[in-house]
């Protein structure tokens, strides 16, 4: 897999195609603030986010930034395959919680319990009517993964794919994203359990 | 999963051999025995923090089989009937892939302050071994649209040559979880749900299960298949994460998707299957959705009348439903709609309808914003 753009975010070191955007530290919301700030951008709603969807909107902004450079139809012919372990873990067990304590619970918190709100964010804020898949695994990489990138590739009118792995739970946070053009990048063979290269 | 390239042929991808639990049967002909009858699965129950009584939809407990978690059990009722419709032993099938549909999957792990048991991919892992399959399945967690979307994956796999057969599953269960949080967002229903009533005030929340086999080999299925999988789409609102577009356009691509992928005209569908959760919104915009595809000549009906809102299974289970009563010539009414007169355009089913047509369009929306359609011919 040779994919056009590849970022990652995680404690310490946030990169595009190897380059440092930000070392964000801390807890997992001051490392968070820290990347958006290193990014300049400028979007209000992203403080009403949960950890899960601010760190899938931050990791996806600059391969996205990279596709709109290269004259990418983000709203007709971009899809989104994310990939996640714990999904909405945090936002569930804060749910939880405040149904506990209150006997309530919070329209603000609840909205984010489901593993592909991260991936509603990123469609609203760039844009993207094209189609979007969520999956639960066990890491970045896999052979289904693999195939699920291959099928949302080959959609009709999807020239650009952006696949994610976010993967956020109590102080433990990482994540990746890539980009896949029209002519570029996603292999055909029938073997690849790689989406995203090992080393930047 | 065994993934050696093999090319794609041209026999058509069929779905058999479905399993069911819903709070209205063991099975999918008891259910839609229920269903035809014009059974309500959804009962009142006292909900702590509300006033009211809310009206949920519940399996029998004792349609739920083998040991394990609840969530376990009720998932493996709908796939022991889906392995006892095969020819052949799912265990020991080549190239097979299974897909896992669910919102929440085993959530009461979390209820009961195991979080980390509740991790879908651990779920899921542990379940494999628990109903004695082969690996792990492919887990869609896409919101309420998970069902619709595992069946469209499963086609997609086959298609593309990377495995010959797939066992879609989904499931979902209600808990307080997910009750206490529609209940905070004042999304349910003071009754029963009424998708498409021009007085409907809200969801029903259901639990269910449901299971088939897609494949090109109708050998597979002991009493042949169910359905033939046309098409599929997918698309996104790009507009709110837990509001309804007001212009429909998500579910327009969807549907537009799965019309150019069936290679079928918009007046080829002779039936609706539309997600129709019974709420103001987004019952008004399936209306503007299917308006502008030009549906009007559909009669176009909700199941959710009848069993609630199963999150991600609905889509599934719904669909099975939906081309079993097409197979006995019949679509039926849209329980708890009996007058529609403010979503004019489109054909709601007040009463069961007697009919000939075969090709179904199923619709499913999520929050998030993400839509999906299948195209089945029963």
């Amino acid at each position: 897999m040779t994919p056009i753009a590849h970022s990652r975010l995680s404690s310490g070191a946030f990169t595009l195609d190897g380059a440092l955007l930000a070392a964000p530290s801390g807890a997992p919301d001051e490392a968070l603030r820290a990347a958006y700030q290193a990014l300049a951008m400028d979007y209000p709603k992203f403080h009403k986010m949960d950890r899960a969807a601010k760190l899938a909107m931050l990791v996806a902004e600059p391969v996205l930034r990279v596709a709109r450079d290269r004259g990418a139809d983000l709203a007709e012919g971009t899809a989104v395959l994310a990939l996640s372990r714990s999904g909405s873990g945090s936002s569930d067990v804060e749910h939880w919680r405040v149904r506990q304590d209150t006997g309530l619970a919070s329209p603000a918190v609840f909205v984010y319990t489901l593993p592909n709100i991260g991936v509603g964010e990123l469609t609203i804020r760039h844009g993207i009517h094209g189609p979007s898949l969520c999956l639960m695994t066990d890491g970045p990489d896999s052979a289904e993964s693999v195939m699920a990138a291959r099928l949302l590739r080959k959609a009709p009118r999807v020239r650009w794919l952006v696949c994610l792995w976010s993967d956020i739970f109590a102080a433990h946070f990482e994540a990746q994203a890539v980009l896949f053009g029209p002519d570029e990048g996603l292999t055909n063979q029938a073997d690849a359990t790689t989406l995203f290269p090992s080393t930047p | 999963m065994e993934t050696a390239p093999r090319a794609p042929v041209n026999d058509p991808i069929v779905l058999g051999a479905p399993g069911c639990v819903t709070p209205l049967g063991a099975t999918l002909e008891d259910t839609f025995a229920a269903m035809h009858a014009g059974r309500c699965g959804l009962r009142p129950e006292p909900f702590p923090g509300s006033d009211a009584p809310v009206h949920v939809g519940r399996c029998d407990e004792t349609a739920l089989t083998g040991g394990g978690r609840r969530a376990q059990r009720l998932l493996g009722a709908a796939v022991r009937q889906t392995m006892s419709g095969l020819s052949r032993s799912l265990r020991t099938l080549p190239r097979t892939a299974w897909v896992l549909a669910t919102t929440k999957g085993d959530v009461r792990a979390l209820e009961e302050g195991r979080p980390e048991d509740a991790e879908l991919p651990l779920f899921a892992m542990r379940t494999g071994v628990a109903l004695g399959l082969p690996g792990t399945p492919i887990v869609v967690s896409n919101a309420c649209v998970s069902g619709t979307l595992a069946v469209h994956l499963a086609a997609g796999l086959i298609r593309s040559g990377d495995v010959d057969h797939v066992l879609v599953t989904g499931f979902d269960e209600a808990t307080d979880f997910v009750l206490s949080g529609f209940h905070c967002l004042h999304a349910i229903a003071h009754g029963p749900c009424r998708p498409f009533d021009d007085d409907r005030d809200g969801i029903s929340l259901g639990e269910a299960a449901a299971s088939v086999v897609l494949t090109r080999d109708p050998g597979l299925f002991r009493h042949g298949p169910l359905a033939t999988y046309l098409g599929g789409g997918m698309g996104n609102d790009a507009n709110h994460i837990s509001g309804p577009s007001r212009t429909g356009e998500g579910l327009v691509r969807a549907v537009q998707g799965a019309l150019n992928d069936a290679e079928l005209p918009v007046d080829a569908i002779t039936h609706v299957n539309a997600h129709g959760t019974g709420s103001v919104y987004n019952d008004g915009m399936e209306h503007i959705a299917f308006t502008r595809l030009g549906l009007g000549q559909a009669p176009v009906n909700s199941y959710k009348g009848y069993f609630g809102h199963t999150l991600g299974a609905a889509g599934l289970v719904e669909a099975l439903v939906a081309v079993h009563a097409l197979r006995q010539g019949v679509m039926l009414r849209s329980l708890g709609a009996t007058r529609s007169v403010t979503l004019p355009g489109i054909d709601v089913l007040l009463e069961h309808r007697h009919t000939q047509g075969r090709t179904l369009l199923k619709t499913s929306s999520g929050f998030g914003g993400c839509n999906a359609a299948l195209v089945l011919r029963a």
